[in-house]
């Protein structure tokens, strides 16, 4: 293979949620999910197109009707979620917020903005489409040296959570449905895998500095297109985490690499795609006395065996030189998408309680010669005949070279087959919204309010606030940066302290599994205050977050329990003066290095009532009368 | 549709000018950036000077005229191709069932290229696009207008009648009528005067969610309405639709007492006062005890007489808007009252004229629910005492709807008797508790 002509590229496309308080087409905010809940079915139809010419496999999604289960909250889903509501206008807060991050991206926003939906029928839209728009062109990404053009951002609705999946049908919760998404389509670029997640969190942290996008699990997802022979991309969906990118691209690299040398391997053999010899039959019969058990039960079912041939794919079919890149495999989760377990294919038998005996009725059946393959395919679903024709396609798109198809991340860094890359075609306008102009008004507003880049507001929390450089960069990349510095300026208690509990108190609490979401800015706003006003010790933050996630307790319940317990300035001097009195033997021996000892034991009962600096200062003041 | 829909004035002239038309690849220079795409057609409603196009990843967008300073064509655009459905093999033993269409879509093909949704309604595309009613019935379609439901007029009903009783005699054991859902309630309420003892079943139905959609509901209510028409068991005029918000249910309504009650929500029509006559359950057809078979002598009688008032009464109601119609020669009111029926006392000399003038003056009540009772105050017995004719529980549509309808088929001495006797069940003889 002349490797100079397969080349790497890698282009991004990072969707992040937005943090705006309303949702994308309505009024609902997506991320206060304590409503009552309401349950609806509903059935997915495919819409009929003018477009003829369709692949199998897309033909087959197409046609599949499916059922839904919904879970709604009505705090988060209003009608519109439910689909029994015209979508309202825009969100001029996520529209704001999609053209401050175009322009600190250099995009330039389209004159008129046209709402498009997007097919979309595995329910994850009520709809079964997702709408979508796009806000710019152009651009560009600086990380480091490299310069990644920006091809296009768009706001889109984010997708329903789902909540489990079978055949039959589908479970999905609606809280997340419809909150605002940015999506930023990088241009493929050529560079090494390891830049990618250098990318990746240049990216998110140039939107973050807006202070307007949603942190957490789920809030940030990249589909990364990936392709070696420059014409056909492969669109990995979903990768949460970017620790497994690198491996992901690894890994699509090798397979895509092993797709082309067996392309490469065919034409050797001879066979081009105008001479493929597309071949299948049932083998039913071979296996009326089979020791397989597997397929043993599928005739017990009433269920067919098929043949298909695999024309000079001899040691095609398994090769594998890096872990999961064989065809076998990529064959496989193929027919899964049609509701099969899997195949066996002839580099592989006889095995699997398949006899060699076996294999050479099917090799006669078939008229096989001696370098050609064959792939099993055993099911007594009327999908039969079409996956069968899968088969035959994805073997004769073999000769070919790459297939175009969106793919699924593992979470050990592999890929799986998902379905057929939609092409443009799956688009149309939403006809229940006007177009919205972008006015020069509006741009001039945006462009003048711009926020302060990654590095200046990393330089102001050290230099201006105060924090360290580590708590500078924990506070901008946690989910409380607009939170942070609304307290700064509100309330009066140091920064550093305000950081601290807002990263590492909270990340400690969430690593010990409690649920810190149930959490509001509100409420920590509340304990903050209180904080500064004396009602809270310091030292309490961490017990009233655990009670309030573990125990459901309210927050203005424990702040009045602690205003009706609160010790007075006499109460805490007559315990002081007891330890004292106490203690009075050490004090005469040790004099001023006493000192600790009577704060560790005033401490023991007053921690968590009493601010530390107090309870010291009382005591220099104590022990010096 | 002219080469260049929807474009005006300076656009138009823009794209005039570089040879330009609907579909064609075209390449366009900003002060500030630079697209290519198909150009798409504007709709007419939008702004004049914006050019919209898709891009090669699907997205549209508009571009201001004014910023353009280069528009060049790149190539001729391709027309979309479509390739009609084969007509699947249908039992010729199936019941053989009417699909009329009056407008709006019962099943639609979407043109992605330009997002256009052209109306799919031969038996063949219905059945292409809606598989499961080869199962049920042999179809045949035919669509008698394209007009959206507000746009529709007494004039329609008699029509749409018309049509009915047609396909009833070419042998249809059930006919279907895809209906906007606006004023698909009027159309019912109209069928069932018009169709007295209509001898198959004749159901209305539509779709809250637009067809062009994967959630539409479209498609379960016309099988449901295929499903009841099939199992010729009831006859009679009837509204389908969705029961709740799930895609499981359609409630088969009683065409007089049919109600739509939400703008927007698939089960936005319910029955009023009585509970459907039946539901459609996937394949499952449940009668409810509403249901009295009808056994007599069909006696369609088509005409509508527009001109006659529903009026909705309310405090600081103008009475001058009664003289008014007066003076338009209509030849009856339906007041829809307060309460148990009543307006205010200062309408009372504007009525009293309409009925001296001959006029007929029916009472419905704008509480929608419940009876109307107008001996109970004296605002109501004095409108009593003038001639007012309390119309029981009618819903004040229905009683607008049959109004019409007496008036365009029977003589003026005979229209309080008619519209006292209750023909299509628009009145019930009880008011049921627990309803």
């Amino acid at each position: 293979m002349d490797k100079k002509n397969y080349e790497l590229k890698v282009g991004l496309e990072i969707h992040q949620q937005l943090a705006s308080s309303t949702k994308l087409f309505c009024n609902c905010n997506g991320f206060n999910n304590n409503g009552n809940e309401v349950y609806f079915k509903r059935i997915l139809r495919p819409t009929q197109s003018e477009l003829g010419k369709t692949d199998p496999a897309a033909l087959f999604e197409s046609k599949k009707s499916k059922r839904m289960n919904y879970i709604a909250d009505t705090n988060t889903s209003c009608l519109v979620e439910a689909d029994e509501e015209p979508p309202h206008e825009i969100s001029q807060e996520a529209l704001d917020i999609a053209l401050t991050i175009s322009y600190l991206l250099g995009a330039e926003p389209v004159d008129e903005i046209h709402v498009m939906r997007k097919l979309v029928i595995d329910g994850s839209n009520t709809t079964g489409f997702q709408r979508t728009v796009i806000i710019s062109t152009g651009g560009e990404l600086h990380v480091q040296d490299l310069t990644i053009p920006v091809l296009s951002i768009s706001l889109e609705e984010d997708a329903s959570r789902i909540i489990n999946k079978n055949r039959e049908e589908s479970t999905y919760s609606l809280d997340r449905l419809s909150i605002p998404l940015i999506e930023i389509t990088l241009a493929p670029m050529k560079f090494k895998k390891e830049e990618t997640e250098k990318i990746a969190l240049t990216l998110g942290r140039l939107m973050r500095t807006t202070g307007k996008v949603a942190r957490g699990i789920g809030t940030i997802r990249q589909d990364v297109n990936i392709s070696i022979d420059g014409k056909n991309i492969i669109e990995v969906k979903g990768v949460q985490q970017l620790d497994i990118l690198t491996d992901i691209i690894e890994f699509e690299n090798q397979r895509q690499s092993n797709l082309i040398k067996i392309k490469e391997e065919l034409i050797e053999r001879g066979v081009k795609e105008d001479n493929f010899n597309i071949r299948s039959a049932e083998i039913t019969n071979i296996f009326n006395n089979t020791n397989s058990k597997l397929i043993k039960k599928v005739i017990e079912n009433n269920g067919k065996v098929i043949a298909i041939k695999a024309p000079k794919f001899r040691g095609l079919i398994g090769k594998e030189d890096h872990k999961g890149t064989r065809l076998g495999r990529d064959i496989s989760s193929l027919v899964k998408f049609f509701g099969f377990g899997g195949i066996f294919h002839s580099d592989e038998l006889p095995n699997y309680g398949i006899t060699e005996d076996e294999c050479k009725k099917v090799t006669n059946k078939l008229e096989n010669d001696d370098d050609d393959g064959f792939i099993i395919l055993t099911g007594n679903t009327e999908n039969m005949d079409v996956a069968v024709k899968s088969i035959e396609n994805r073997l004769l798109q073999c000769t070919i070279g790459i297939p175009a198809e969106t793919r699924m991340p593992t979470e050990d860094g592999m890929t799986n087959f998902m379905r057929p890359r939609p092409g443009s075609a799956r688009m149309y306008p939403e006809t229940d919204i006007i177009p919205v102009k972008i006015y020069e008004e509006k741009r001039t507003a945006i462009k003048k309010s711009l926020p302060r880049s990654y590095e200046e507001q990393i330089d102001n929390y050290k230099n201006n606030i105060g924090l360290n450089d580590k708590l500078s960069v924990q506070i901008f990349d946690s989910k409380y940066k607009t939170l942070f510095e609304k307290l700064i300026k509100k309330v009066n208690v140091p920064a550093n302290y305000i950081a601290a509990q807002l990263t590492e108190t909270m990340i400690n609490l969430s690593r010990n599994k409690i649920d810190i979401t149930k959490i509001t800015d509100i409420e920590l706003e509340k304990i903050f205050k209180e904080i500064e006003s004396g009602v809270i010790a310091k030292e309490s933050f961490e017990k009233i977050i655990e009670d309030m996630c573990q125990n459901n307790k309210k927050i203005d319940e424990i702040i009045n329990e602690m205003k009706e317990n609160k010790l007075t300035d006499e109460d805490i001097e007559k315990i002081i003066l007891k330890i004292i009195d106490m203690k009075k033997e050490i004090i005469k021996e040790k004099g001023n290095d006493s000192f600790s000892i009577l704060m560790g034991e005033a401490m023991k009962q007053l921690r968590g009532k009493v601010d530390g600096k107090i309870v010291s200062d009382k005591i220099q003041k104590l022990l010096n009368n | 549709m002219s080469e260049l829909s929807g474009y005006k004035n300076e656009s138009l002239k823009i794209l005039n000018n570089a040879g330009i038309s609907i579909g064609d690849l075209i390449k366009i220079t900003t002060k500030t950036t630079e697209y290519s795409g198909n150009l798409l057609p504007r709709y007419e409603y939008s702004e004049e000077n914006y050019i919209v196009i898709k891009l090669s990843n699907g997205y549209n967008i508009g571009i201001d005229a004014k910023n353009i300073t280069n528009i060049q064509k790149i190539m001729g655009g391709e027309k979309p191709k479509f390739i009609p459905p084969e007509k699947p093999n249908v039992k010729e033993s199936l019941p053989k069932i009417a699909i009329l269409g009056t407008g709006g879509t019962i099943a639609s093909r979407i043109d992605y290229k330009t997002g256009a949704v052209n109306p799919a309604f031969s038996a063949e595309e219905l059945y292409s696009i809606i598989p499961e009613l080869s199962s049920y019935a042999n179809i045949n379609t035919e669509l008698i207008s394209n007009i959206a439901s507000e746009q529709m007029n007494p004039e329609d009903w008699t029509n749409i009648a018309k049509k009915v009783i047609e396909k009833i005699n070419e042998g249809n054991q059930g006919i279907i009528i895809g209906h906007g859902t606006d004023t698909m309630a009027y159309t019912s309420a109209a069928l069932s005067f018009a169709l007295e003892n209509c001898p198959i079943p004749v159901i209305i139905t539509g779709a809250q969610r637009s067809t062009d959609r994967p959630s539409s509901d479209a498609s379960l209510n016309m099988i449901s309405s295929v499903i009841m028409a099939s199992k010729r068991v009831l006859n009679g005029v009837y509204l389908a639709m969705h029961s709740s918000i799930e895609d499981n249910e359609v409630s088969i309504h009683s065409g007089t007492r049919v109600r739509k009650n939400h703008t927007s929500k698939r089960d936005a029509f319910q029955s009023i006062g009585i509970d459907p006559i039946a539901i459609v359950n996937q394949d499952k057809v449940t009668i409810g005890e509403e249901y009295i078979k009808n056994n007599n002598q069909f006696n369609p009688k088509i005409k509508f007489e527009e001109n006659v008032s529903l009026l909705k009464f309310h405090p600081g109601f103008n009475s001058e808007i009664i003289d008014k119609i007066i003076e338009l020669d209509a030849k009856g009111i339906i007041l829809e009252g307060t309460g148990l029926g009543h307006v205010n006392s200062r309408c009372n000399k504007s009525i009293k004229k309409a009925i001296d003038n001959g006029m007929f003056v029916g009472m419905t009540s704008q509480c929608l629910q419940g009876r109307i009772k107008m001996t109970v105050y004296s605002a109501g017995r004095d409108l009593l005492n003038i001639g007012v004719i309390p119309l029981e529980d009618m819903l004040p549509e229905t009683a607008l709807v049959k109004l019409m309808w007496a008036y365009g088929n029977y003589e003026n001495k005979e229209i309080k008797n008619i519209m006292l006797n209750n023909i299509a069940r628009e009145y019930t003889e009880r008011s049921i508790l627990g309803r």
